[in-house]
């Protein structure tokens, strides 16, 4: 019935292309008018090729074929078979006929014959009508209790059981093909999570790797901080140590610069009783020029007294050899005296830079004093420090060995997720083939299922 | 005159002015003491250095150095001594540095004598003494040429009336 209102469409298409092609024509429009034209040409073709169809006798096929592939393909496929089922039907129905014509007359001629055993057995064999009844009543209470012709001529019921299995197909391609997505969206799902999994596990494992060398970093500076407590506790000892050395060392350079004092004054004194023997010296050498003086008048006076005087000037002459031996000696013993005087000048002027750069070096000690004070606080000070940091140290290396173990927990944790997504993937992956049998299954309802072109993307 | 001052020995006393040794006859020294205290004369020539008193007796003191004509170069230990002569008119003094000691000496008498140079008529001879070169002085001349200087000083300050004063 829908044929010639097909052919009438294009009839109908083919006069408006050749009025849009006219029009084409007319509008000089050169694309137009080769779209037209091509238009026209398949139109007039198809136009040829179902009328071709139609002589050759192909109705039924040109009518599934003419139905909508995507929906309605599984229902032209499944009355066609079921129409060439019919056509069995009736062409096993009309051989039965045949076939029971025989029988009975081959049961006629046993029983004729006397072979009963004969007849027994084919008696005891269901018809072949018998067998296509039941065929029949199968067929009509799937339809409700439709009848059937017993020309096979009962399309109402099969096109009923068509449009049930049509519905059953539409809604199990339906359901697969919400189910497939599921499947898929599942399989994306755990391959992402298989993915987040491992690379949680490699996280994880670089994590407990990070954790454990940091651990050991944590070991090494709480090693350090115990070794650098020791070094300045040492450092502290050794500071409080030169502090006492330093101290005594100051006591000394006091009593050093004491004795530079005594000394001091010890040398003054010297210099006092040199001045004096020089003022000794200095009567000797008065009187021994006085001596000398005097020997001279002796000697003058006994020049004077001539003859009588020469024992006289002889003493006199003895006298000033005596005075001058002593002005010899005073002259030596002055100018060692004054070699004595400059030397004790000198060493008073040594003691005075001695006592000076004493007076500098207690003040420098001083100074060395108040360093090594600071120097013994601050490494009580850091002792201390490094006390704290060596117990915060031996804190953080706890947390962090306990750190480590929840991450090497979170890393079997994840091996197991990945476990687990690995056995949902293949699960998500088994869909697929669930879905290849269901379709194959479907497929015997006829052609190629929603659930094909779903599963195709699997 | 020269024989009069010298003796038959030849005995003088040697002393030393500055850097010059001189000799003197010792029969005409009174004796050699220490530099006393000596008191100046006002207005007096610069060779009479003064009186002092030795002995109960005031003499005069004359500077050798004042009185002759060498050139001395400034000493610490400048007329250090008094050498006390003999004079008819008395004891008077000769300011010297040192006197060394009483040597016999052989003299070199000198007959020259410079009318120009008063000194040189003081200077009668000179002699050898531990490698010094010694000028023999004549101690009446001195004393003459000191009275004739004092004498002239004077003279030539009668204008002048004197003030002795007394410290």
């Amino acid at each position: 019935m829908r044929l010639p209102i097909i052919q009438i469409i294009n009839s109908v298409i083919c006069v408006v292309a050749g009025v849009l092609l006219a029009f084409a024509f007319n509008q000089n429009s050169l694309p137009m008018t080769a779209m037209f034209a091509a238009g026209g040409v398949l139109i007039f073709f198809g136009t040829c090729v179902w009328t071709w169809m139609l002589v050759q006798g192909a109705f039924d096929a040109t009518v599934v074929q003419s139905r909508d592939p995507n929906k309605h393909d599984f229902e032209g496929v499944f009355f066609h078979e079921f129409n060439i089922f019919g056509k069995k039907i009736a062409e096993i129905r009309r051989e039965h006929s045949l076939f029971q014509t025989k029988v009975e007359a081959d049961k006629a001629e046993a029983v004729a014959l006397g072979r009963e055993e004969v007849r027994k057995e084919y008696e005891a064999k269901p018809s072949v009508e018998q067998e296509y009844r039941a065929v029949q009543g199968f067929l009509s209470g799937m339809d409700g209790g439709a009848t059937v012709n017993a020309d096979g001529s009962s399309i109402s019921c099969l096109q009923q059981l068509q449009r049930v299995l049509q519905r059953m197909q539409s809604d199990v391609g339906a359901d697969m093909g919400q189910f497939l997505g599921h499947g898929l969206e599942i399989y994306k799902t755990t391959e992402e999570l298989m993915s987040g999994t491992e690379t949680q596990t490699l996280v994880a494992e670089k994590s407990s790797s990070l954790a454990e060398m940091l651990s050991d970093r944590v070991s090494n500076i709480c090693g350090h901080a115990i070794r650098t407590s020791d070094a300045c506790g040492a450092a502290r000892k050794a500071a409080e140590k030169g502090l006492t050395q330093v101290a005594t060392l100051a006591d000394d350079v006091q009593e050093i610069k004491k004795q530079a004092v005594l000394r001091e004054r010890k040398l003054k004194a010297l210099g006092q009783r040199a001045r004096e023997v020089e003022s000794i010296l200095q009567t000797i050498g008065t009187l021994s020029s006085r001596t000398d003086l005097l020997a001279l008048n002796a000697s003058i006076e006994s020049v004077r007294a001539g003859e009588h005087g020469r024992g006289f000037a002889l003493v006199a002459e003895e006298v000033r050899d005596l005075s001058e031996q002593s002005a010899q000696a005073v002259a030596d013993i002055t100018a060692r005296l004054e070699v004595i005087q400059l030397e004790t000048a000198q060493a008073l002027t040594m003691t005075g830079a001695e006592q000076t750069r004493l007076v500098d070096v207690i003040r420098r000690i001083g100074d060395s004093l108040t360093v090594l004070e600071d120097i013994c606080k601050a490494a009580a000070e850091s002792t201390s420090g490094v006390d704290e940091i060596t117990a915060n140290s031996d804190e953080q290396m706890k947390i962090t060995q306990h750190m480590i173990g929840l991450l090497e927990k979170i890393a079997e944790m994840a091996k197991l997720n990945r476990t687990n997504a690995q056995g949902a993937n293949w699960k998500a992956r088994s869909f697929d083939e669930l879905s290849e049998k269901v379709e194959s299954t479907l497929t015997r309802f006829g052609g190629q299922t929603a659930v094909t072109a779903i599963g195709s993307g699997v | 005159m020269k024989d009069s001052v010298l003796n038959d020995n030849s005995r003088c006393c040697v002393f030393r002015s500055g850097e010059n040794w001189f000799g003197i006859g010792a029969l005409a020294i009174h004796g050699i003491v220490p530099r006393p205290e000596i008191a100046e004369l006002p207005h007096a020539d610069a060779s009479l250095k003064g009186v002092c008193h030795i002995q109960n007796e005031f003499i005069p003191v004359v500077s050798l150095r004042a009185l002759s004509s060498i050139q001395y170069e400034t000493s610490a230990d400048a007329e250090q001594q008094l050498a006390i002569l003999l004079s008819p008119q008395g004891m008077w003094g000769l300011l010297i540095d040192e006197a060394t000691t009483l040597a016999e000496l052989e003299i070199s008498i000198s007959n020259f004598s410079n009318d120009s140079d008063p000194w040189s008529r003081v200077v009668i001879g000179s002699a050898s003494w531990n490698d010094q070169v010694l000028q023999i002085l004549d101690p009446v001349a001195i004393h003459r040429y000191a009275s004739r200087l004092l004498e002239m000083f004077w003279e030539s300050s009668d204008q002048i009336q004197p003030q002795l004063t007394c410290n």
